[in-house]
């Protein structure tokens, strides 16, 4: 999975970031521009008017990460210090938001898709670092019943 | 996790189960358990939410007018009710058991502002507790809820969905409001 999304079309960006820093630029704008595509004029009211976005503000979507999609690929954030996270192993959010939000944001999957993918990347990456498993049920998509066969390896290769 | 606890449990279990039919019945046991377990979980976290909303607003029980509260985790709350000829702006920000940490108003706005008279107007909501949209097209990120209660506690336009969801059951121009409102008071 990681040789291939190296290998892969797509580029995935990842910022490492405190919770009091700034996103870069290129972060900030990927943020508003979807933002923008999910409610009409959303994304442009989440930045500041000079652009800016706070690592705070990311954190508020995603608690330790947050995913995008962009026109090539995708990005991510993984954020410390968060006062609503639960000092999740940085492995674990690293691969939960590149490999199983991020590949398939940037193949436009559906949502229950990359929700179900993300799920089973964490799993896969705690099974590795013997930690315990989620089932999904506190995950975005959760109680939609969008996370399939969440111990599963995930779909993306 | 408790859930995989129970696959491993039951699984050495039907290692000694030789029974065919007794086989089947463990394993209807396993599915219903785990059924279950996911379902009460799922319930406990949306009930958890309007708790903790609830145990925020008591804190207005002064204020005979309808009162909106938005959430964002369950720690931040942004709250909005009219006093007299004003609206009241009000966030809060609760540490994981939902005790208080800060609390500032945010704007008194005078005279009729059109969105917040009609995010206070309880005829525009749905009165069910809408606790997931089927048919999202985006459904991602942290939990959020919300709900408009009257001076009789009646809830009105209640949900709780991942922050961004859409569809989303309220009007998408209060939505907007309220998600950029509450992220303005984290980030200060």
């Amino acid at each position: 999975m990681v040789t291939n999304t190296i290998n892969s079309k797509e580029t995935h960006k990842v910022e490492y970031l405190s919770y009091a820093d700034n996103a870069s630029s290129e972060g900030a704008g990927a943020v508003k521009d979807y933002l923008n595509t999910v409610q009409q004029d959303f994304g442009n009211r989440i930045v500041t008017p000079e652009g800016d976005l706070k690592a705070a503000v990311s954190s508020a979507f995603g608690g330790e990460g947050y995913n995008v999609p962009t026109k090539d690929g995708s990005h991510s954030f993984i954020i410390s210090g968060a006062p609503n996270g639960q000092n999740t192993e940085r492995a674990v959010t690293s691969g939960h938001e590149v490999f199983g939000h991020g590949i398939p944001s940037a193949r436009k999957e559906t949502t229950a898709q990359n929700n179900t993918n993300a799920i089973r990347a964490d799993n896969l990456i705690r099974r590795i670092l013997g930690l315990p498993q989620r089932d999904g049920s506190n995950h975005a998509g959760g109680k939609e019943g969008q996370i399939v066969d969440p111990y599963k390896l995930p779909y993306t290769k | 996790m408790r859930a995989v606890k129970k696959v491993r449990s039951l699984t050495r279990i039907s290692c000694h189960i030789q029974n065919d039919s007794l086989m089947s019945k463990a394993l209807l046991i396993l599915l219903f358990n785990l059924s279950f377990g996911l379902a009460k979980a799922q319930v406990n976290q949306d009930y958890i939410s309007r708790e903790r909303a609830d145990r925020i607003l008591r804190r207005f029980d002064s204020v005979k007018s309808c009162k909106l509260v938005y959430s964002i985790s369950d720690i931040y709350y942004y709250v909005l009710f009219k006093e007299g000829n004003s609206y009241k702006e009000i966030c809060i920000r609760a540490d994981t058991l939902g005790n208080i940490i800060k609390q500032q108003v945010v704007k008194s706005k005078k005279g009729n502002d059109a969105l917040l008279n009609q995010a206070l107007n309880i005829g525009v909501y749905h009165k069910n507790y809408i606790t997931r949209v089927d048919s999202a097209t985006v459904v991602q990120g942290n939990p959020s809820y919300f709900v408009v209660k009257d001076v009789e506690g009646n809830r009105y336009g209640e949900y709780s969905l991942p922050i961004i969801t859409s569809p989303i059951p309220i009007n998408k121009d209060l939505y907007k409001y309220l998600v950029t409102e509450l992220i303005k008071c984290v980030t200060e």
